[in-house]
């Protein structure tokens, strides 16, 4: 079983690389409405929908880290965002939702929408470098095109859930 | 204290967000964190085997796609370039702004002071909210915080931002961090240039604190004046575009269309070191 749970961790890691490459070598140019999807806070939503609040907690924290180290321009900025989401949104669907698709998706554009909202008022908006308004023309148009993306998110990271872990029931605690 | 020792997990989470910022104060002289550091570098490989992927898919894209929009282009500028050529010949004998124009063709030849590194883009914009480029060299090639980076052209590109052992990340100069001491080229009028979030989403930068009654031009060329040392003088920057009054009503900016195309750009130079002249 603890054989199980390592082969797991490294699976999400593996299959997070991936999507970071995705994210920062593809996706960047895919330029719809001004914007590119941004896949990443999904990745950390749905593992932490799937394997609850500290898992996520900790998953998020060391997504977060990476995406620090290759994402400009704020470092530490994502580890501390992950890891709060991650956590939130493992203890919420822990409490009070089935683990499925749509749970998935929805926690997947929260988490997106919840993390520009805090970063772009953190670096843009307190500092006076943008208006308010800057924060609906970008995350608005990145969340829809965000939503596209999360069933291809989703379906590698549920399967890795499946195979190696406790078989999500749909059913919350 | 005994409330965090009893829930680790808080312990955890307090224990990890103070390393995260501990990290980030680090690298805010513009050296990456040791994991930055070490997270960037092995992840950098990856990243330029990707962007030489994309790169390869864009071009067979931008060939099938965009075959008539480049051919109609080409045409366009043939003639504008008969043109120029035209001009050139007919004020040459007693133009002072012609002979500045070619003076600042051939850069290399002209600054001599300058000491180049080039380098590759392996990663660009990665997010929404900044404008940014990410280079395949770094500080075991000499790059540091602060310098600046050109196109192959001699158009400024940006500013060096962070710094790890092999790759470096370059804040655009549209971008809202960006900030250079100018002028515009046709009458030495000296303004400063910065990016504005609005401007940036459509590529563009402005120029502030301009009298009311600027003698500004469409079309105008702006450089980089040198003032303070950060920049070569006589950098490329733009040209004017518009004219509008600022939000305070007292004075003016001129919004800026940068001369490099940042989304064609495979390949930077970057300026490691040069004599400063104001």
């Amino acid at each position: 079983m603890r054989y199980r749970g390592i082969v797991k961790w490294i699976a999400y890691a593996l299959v997070f690389l991936v999507f970071l490459l995705l994210q920062t070598g593809v996706l960047v140019r895919v330029r719809v409405w001004g914007v590119s999807p941004n896949i990443l806070p999904a990745v950390v939503a749905i593992v932490a929908m799937l394997e609850g609040r500290e898992a996520g907690a900790a998953y998020g924290f060391f997504a977060g880290l990476w995406c620090d180290a290759v994402i400009p321009p704020v470092p530490a900025v994502h580890a501390i965002l992950f890891l709060l989401l991650g956590a939130g949104i493992g203890h919420m669907t822990e409490k009070f939702f089935r683990k499925n698709f749509l749970t998935g998706f929805l926690c997947a554009l929260v988490t997106l929408a919840a993390f520009d909202v805090v970063f772009f008022t953190v670096l843009y908006l307190i500092p006076g470098r943008a208006a308010l308004y800057n924060l609906v023309l970008v995350a608005a148009p990145e969340v829809a095109l965000t939503a596209l993306c999360v069933p291809v998110v989703y379906a590698p990271l549920w399967g890795v859930a499946r195979r190696f872990g406790n078989e999500p029931t749909g059913e919350s605690s | 204290m005994r409330f965090l020792l009893r829930h680790k997990g808080l312990l955890a989470a307090v224990a990890a967000v103070l390393l995260v910022l501990v990290l980030a104060v680090v690298s805010s002289q513009g050296y990456a964190s040791p994991v930055s550091n070490l997270l960037g570098t092995v992840f950098q490989p990856l990243q330029s085997g990707i962007a030489r992927l994309s790169d390869s898919v864009a071009s067979f894209y931008g060939y099938m796609y965009e075959h008539d929009a480049l051919k109609e282009e080409n045409e366009r500028l043939k003639v504008q370039i008969a043109k120029m050529e035209e001009a050139a010949r007919l004020s040459e004998a007693s133009n002072d702004e012609n002979e500045r124009f070619r003076q600042l063709l051939g850069l290399s030849e002209r600054r001599r002071d300058f000491v180049f590194e080039s380098a590759t883009i392996i990663e660009r914009d990665a997010s929404n909210w900044a404008s940014t480029l990410t280079l395949s060299r770094g500080s075991g090639n000499g790059i540091a915080p602060g310098q600046c980076v050109i196109s192959e052209a001699g158009y400024l590109v940006g500013v060096i931002s962070e710094v790890g052992a092999t790759w470096s990340t370059v804040t655009t100069l549209i971008d809202t961090d960006m900030e250079a001491g100018a002028f515009i080229f046709r009458t030495g009028l000296s303004a400063v240039v910065e990016g504005n979030f609005d401007l940036m989403r459509q590529g563009l930068l402005r120029m502030s604190y301009l009298s009311k009654d600027v003698d500004v031009k469409n079309g105008d060329p702006v450089l980089t004046s040198g003032i303070g040392g950060k920049y070569p003088r006589d950098i490329v920057i733009g040209t004017v575009t518009d004219l509008y009054m600022d939000e305070t009503g007292i004075s003016a900016y001129a919004v800026i269309r940068p001369s490099v195309e940042l989304e064609k750009l495979k390949q930077v130079f970057v300026i490691k070191s040069f004599d400063i002249s104001e």
